[in-house]
């Protein structure tokens, strides 16, 4: 049968790099929010 | 695609209070629809890719700070962060548009400082005196039509009236007053740089 549509575009298919993926994941590990004696939230990078 | 059944609001609790398995859950369950969506507006992969992650960097963050409140709607809130992200590109880009030199292309052929630089504006001042002076050593009626024409920027009719010549003549005083100018720049050897 012939085909009336055309493939959906790939383009909206398409996905980040797996590296941008593993970065997020590793940032977020390596990120910890501490509180301070007074109250104040301070971000750690611990990488 | 990536499926999980886990509800978004499950997962953000969760990784709020520890688990990091979930912000890849999260992660990996909507970067396909989030990926489309900055792409969509701005149209080239590594910005995407830039826009991406710096979404994801403000959602961990705002997470791990706990100041995140809107429970139940994490995906509008992602969305609503990269859209702010894309804006703020958008607003970089026109302020800072980029141009990238080719061997066919040069930024520096089409754009320059309209007002002149300091050593340009000597060397500017000094020919224009020096051509100054070249005049000087034109026969009088030629330098006379010449001064009018170029100085007063008086048209050749206006020249013929006030000289009490024809038009022809003034026409002819003029060109032969550009002769001799090229004459004497060529017997001195003058080099006038622009």
């Amino acid at each position: 049968m012939k085909q009336l549509y055309s493939k959906k575009s790939s383009e909206s298919q398409e996905q980040p790099k797996k590296e941008t993926v593993q970065y997020l994941i590793n940032f977020s590990k390596s990120l910890s929010v501490v509180k301070t004696i007074s109250n104040i939230k301070i971000e750690l990078n611990l990488n | 695609m990536y499926k999980n059944l886990t509800p978004d609001s499950t997962l953000v609790t969760s990784y709020i209070q520890g688990c990091e398995a979930s912000l890849e859950i999260l992660i990996k369950k909507h970067k396909q629809r989030l990926y489309s969506f900055i792409y969509s507006k701005v149209q080239d992969r590594e910005i995407t890719e830039d826009v991406f992650q710096d979404t994801f960097i403000k959602v961990i963050r705002t997470l791990k700070l706990g100041n995140y409140n809107e429970q139940g709607k994490f995906l509008p809130w992602v969305m609503r962060i990269s859209h702010n992200l894309i804006i703020d590109h958008f607003r970089k880009s026109n302020r800072m548009r980029s141009f990238k030199n080719t061997a066919d292309f040069d930024i520096f052929s089409v754009i320059s400082d309209g007002s002149l630089n300091a050593e340009k504006q000597i060397i500017k001042d000094q020919v224009l005196s020096d051509v100054k002076d070249l005049i000087e050593e034109l026969p009088s009626e030629q330098k006379e039509v010449l001064v009018m024409r170029i100085y007063k920027d008086m048209s050749f009719k206006e020249i013929s009236e006030n000289t009490g010549v024809s038009i022809n003549t003034a026409l002819g005083r003029m060109r032969y007053a550009l002769i001799n100018l090229r004459k004497i720049i060529e017997e001195n050897k003058i080099i006038l740089l622009d």
